[in-house]
Order: C-alpha cells, then sequence, then structure tokens
C-alpha cells in the first residue's frame, strides 16, 4: 500500500516533511485538526522513508493505524458481572 | 502535566511517571518528568528487531515507531532517524503527549524474551542536547509459507 493511498483512507497529511543527510525522508504525518505542533501521539506520527511516498509494508501500516485508531478497549478492563 | 494514561508517585529524586501497563514482565520504559520544565524525561530506549525472510522490522517501543529496511543496520538508521526527530520536534514545542505512546504489551513480552545484542547510545539534538542509552534485542519471526489457489467462477457454478 502506498504512503499516499493509506493517508486518504485514514484521512491523514503530512504536515512536514525533511530530507536527512542520507537522502532518506522524515515525514510528520497528522490527523489535518491537530493543535497543537508536534501532534500529540494520536494525532501524529514520524515516518522514516527512502522516498515522499513510500510503498508501505504491513507493519508500517499496522504502526500508523494503530496511531491513528487505538483499539477501543486500551485502558478499561471488562468485569464479569455474572459471577 | 502528566498524560492521563499514566499513573505518578512520588520519589525523593523527583517526579517519576510510569506507563499503565506496569504489570508486564518487562520493567524498562519508564519515564521521568523534568521538575522545571514538566516535559517527560526518557531514561533509556528500547529497539526490538523483528527478522523476516525479506525484510527486518525494527520497533522503537518506548515511542512506539516503526522502521522497516532490507538488513538490520539500515532499519536501524532508519528508526534512529524517526526517533530523534520525534522526540527533537516534541522537545522544541514542549509537547509531552508526544513523548507518551508505548507500544502495546506484546511487543515488551517479546522484547523481553528476544536475544540481546549490544547496546548502544543515540545522541539527540535537543535544547540541552541529550544521550539515550539504547537497549537492543532480536527476533526472528517464523514465516510459514502459505500456498494459495482460486476457483474460477465458471468451476465454482
Amino acid at each position: 500500500m502506498l504512503l499516499s493511498e493509506l493517508l486518504t483512507e485514514l484521512r491523514l497529511s503530512v504536515v512536514m516533511k525533511v530530507k536527512t543527510s542520507e537522502n532518506d525522508w522524515l515525514l510528520l504525518i497528522a490527523k489535518p485538526t491537530y493543535k497543537s505542533f508536534p501532534p500529540p501521539p494520536e494525532d501524529g506520527y514520524t515516518l522514516a522513508s527512502p522516498t515522499e511516498n513510500p510503498e508501505l509494508f504491513p507493519e508500517e501500516v499496522e504502526a500508523i493505524k494503530r496511531h491513528f485508531r487505538p483499539p477501543p478497549s486500551s485502558g478499561f478492563i471488562t468485569l464479569d458481572l455474572e459471577g | 502535566m502528566v498524560p492521563s494514561s499514566t499513573y505518578v508517585t512520588l520519589v525523593p529524586s523527583g517526579l517519576r511517571v510510569y506507563p499503565l501497563n506496569k504489570t508486564s514482565t518487562h520493567s524498562v520504559g519508564r519515564m521521568h518528568v523534568h521538575r522545571m520544565t514538566g516535559l517527560p524525561r526518557l531514561d533509556a530506549l528500547h529497539y526490538l528487531f523483528t527478522k523476516k525472510t525479506d525484510r527486518v522490522v525494527a520497533h522503537c517501543l518506548d515511542l512506539d515507531l516503526v522502521a522497516v529496511a532490507g538488513d538490520i543496520d539500515a532499519a536501524e538508521h532508519r528508526l534512529d532517524s524517526a526517533v530523534k526527530a520525534h522526540i527533537a520536534w516534541a522537545y522544541a514545542a514542549g509537547n509531552n503527549a508526544a513523548l507518551s505512546c508505548h507500544a502495546p504489551r506484546e511487543y515488551w513480552i517479546s522484547m523481553n524474551r528476544a536475544t540481546q545484542i549490544a547496546n548502544k547510545l543515540l545522541f539527540i539534538e535537543t535544547v540541552p542536547p541529550m544521550t539515550l542509552p539504547v537497549e537492543k534485542t532480536v527476533i526472528v519471526a517464523v514465516e510459514l509459507p502459505v500456498f494459495r489457489a482460486e476457483v474460477p467462477l465458471a468451476d465454482a457454478a
């Protein structure tokens, strides 16, 4: 999956691009609604990639989705009221 | 300000903040909060490398950042860049929350079970500059081949 496709799917955008001395790109991905810079973790993710619009590996896709779609159950416990 | 996903204890050396998953078998990943600025101060970073058949996944568990490359050196180098930029941007803006995103617990458990490799120090250009120790471990992922077949529509009918 291309980064641009994932950004479209999750409604995100790249808000900062920096090219490193090794010709890698550092991309700061954020929700369009972020209010502070850099965005808080649920609103921002830093990706290092060889190109501006890389073909993402599944692990990168998973990490980005994890940042922007935290599991709804995190921070909660389930009580078994039946007994 | 302390992130909401943490709890705080007061100790003589200052204010300490621990991630909620303190019950994890891995006892590291703690942050300290600087008394004057209120910024979380990372004590150490933890890199988990997962070797797959065609690539290496480098994962900084403290910030939940991932980088992938063909070999371990390239993946680590790429991850270093992302980690340095992430921390430097957060410090420059005084954004506490950007430094309080940990990887899910299962990755910390994997790190605890993985083979430890040589640690290193990572220099980060914050003001003032900081040098963080990096603990590194590596695991080899077991990948089984999956044989897939598709029945043509005409045959299925």
